[in-house]
């Protein structure tokens, strides 16, 4: 049994529901969490209003972890299976992953602003996150000095499995450090939500976050695999 | 095995015989050297605040002139395809990968030795009954990076732009064995107490095996092509 044979990705690229669905689902999610964050959760109590970009903030990291995931498993796939979707797949996650990892290092910077009246601490969290955000960099940046390279399939798929197994031992690591060190709050694991309607909030903005995310993977593999398809026809004529 | 000595051999004979490259890349930690004294030697710290900056300055000096060294390892097996004679001799690609690895780590292990004492000598920082231990977490990290290191020289030697993107590639994912080796270092230097099970310890024992058995086992995907 091969791996292609088990899983495909053709429901992410060439369902057409999956077309139809995930935007429609994210879009209409995002709004929704919107309307929520700004007009039906009441006002934190210290940091006021600023607390609302929390929603967003966690919502892009959770979708940064997910499109991580999918980068170590496809990159592991294609190294089992050298079909060409996987690295596409891996490709397009990892841009997304930079993209989110962005979002979620922007809004922390807003964030902290108003919270800590500095842009940034060289806390443990915010440092290992910026470590994260550096490792998905250099992956783009492998991918794009070794575009037209025979194997920059092999090379992308190396560092993806490395930087992906490298992410918990940065990101998580750091909550076993003492607690002394750390300034970044543990909302969820110190269950600092009161309010019910915090944690519907919260999880409507996670979910339609990670659709979002979804959605994009989508849109980035297909280009990808498409624009190699026409390169392919332009080198055939 | 015996390939394996025998490559082992060829890489540090090379060393050796190219003077210029060891030379060179000593001669560069010694100019890191110079340029960090401007950073702060000459507001006059005391000898507690230089042991606190000491272990930074020292990792920055090992990273950047090995990084040097690691690229300059791999890059002379690329230009006249001289990879080509070990793979198509039908070796082992983990016993190519162990011999540049190890040929590697002697070398970054020797320029750690050197820095650490020119180092000390002029900044006069007080190593007395230390320096085993500092020497000891600064090969542990230097493992992990040398590790690293020698799968993603293989990776840049044949791309464009290899200079930016072996350290682009090398730095962020070294950065765990390395907080870990500065925090330990600046510990001993403060003479500061403290366990084998702390956490910056475990974090650099733990990306060290995960490094180096990682780099170890994807090794073939990158040369076997």
């Amino acid at each position: 049994m091969k791996v292609e044979e088990i899983v495909s990705i053709d429901f992410l690229t060439k369902s057409r529901t999956t077309r139809r669905v995930l935007p429609l689902l994210s879009i209409l999610g995002i709004f929704l969490s919107l309307y929520c964050i700004f007009t039906v959760v009441p006002n934190e109590r210290v940091m006021g209003a600023a607390q609302r970009i929390f929603y967003f903030h966690v919502g892009s990291i959770m979708g940064a972890y997910l499109m991580i995931a999918v980068l170590f498993f496809s990159s592991l796939a294609y190294l089992g299976s050298r079909k060409d979707e996987w690295d596409a797949l891996a490709a397009g996650a990892a841009s997304i992953a930079l993209l989110f990892c962005t979002v979620g290092l922007a809004t922390g910077m807003i964030w902290g602003h108003s919270a800590w009246n500095v842009w940034w601490r060289w806390e443990p969290r915010l440092v290992s996150f910026f470590v994260l955000w550096l490792i998905l960099f250099s992956y783009s940046m492998l991918r794009g000095f070794s575009s037209g390279n025979a194997s920059q399939k092999n090379y992308a798929a190396v560092l993806g499995i490395i930087s992906a197994v490298n992410v918990p031992i940065v990101i998580y690591s750091i909550k076993l450090l003492d607690h002394t060190q750390q300034l970044h709050p543990e909302v969820v694991e110190k269950q600092g939500l009161k309010d019910p309607s915090y944690w519907y909030t919260f999880a409507l903005t996670n979910v339609s976050l990670l659709l979002f995310a979804l959605w994009l993977l989508s849109l980035a593999t297909t280009a990808l695999l498409l624009s190699r398809q026409t390169e392919e026809l332009a080198a055939g004529e | 095995m015996s390939s394996f000595l025998l490559l082992c051999q060829k890489d540090l004979r090379y060393l050796i015989r190219a003077r210029g490259v060891a030379l060179s890349t000593f001669g560069f930690a010694l100019l890191l050297t110079l340029v960090s004294s401007f950073a702060f030697r000459q507001v006059g710290y005391s000898q507690q605040e230089m042991a606190e900056i000491t272990p930074g300055i020292l990792w920055l000096i090992f990273l950047f002139s090995g990084v040097i060294a690691l690229g300059n390892g791999f890059s002379y097996e690329v230009e006249n395809s001289a990879i080509r004679g070990p793979i198509f001799s039908g070796t082992d690609p983990s016993v190519f990968f162990l011999s540049k690895f190890v040929s590697n780590f002697l070398f970054l292990a020797s320029l750690q030795l050197f820095v650490l004492l020119a180092h000390g000598v002029l900044f006069g920082i007080e190593y007395f009954g230390v320096f085993g231990e500092l020497l000891l977490l600064a090969l542990l990290g230097g493992m992990s990076f040398v590790a690293l290191g020698t799968l993603f020289s293989a990776i840049a030697a044949s791309l464009p732009g290899k200079d930016i993107l072996l350290p682009l590639m090398l730095f962020p994912l070294s950065i765990p064995p390395v907080a870990g080796s500065v925090f330990l270092m600046r510990q001993v230097l403060l003479e500061q107490s403290y366990q084998w099970t702390d956490f910056w310890f475990l974090l650099l024992l733990g990306s060290c095996a995960i490094s180096t058995v990682l780099s170890w086992a994807l090794f073939a995907y990158v040369v076997r092509e």
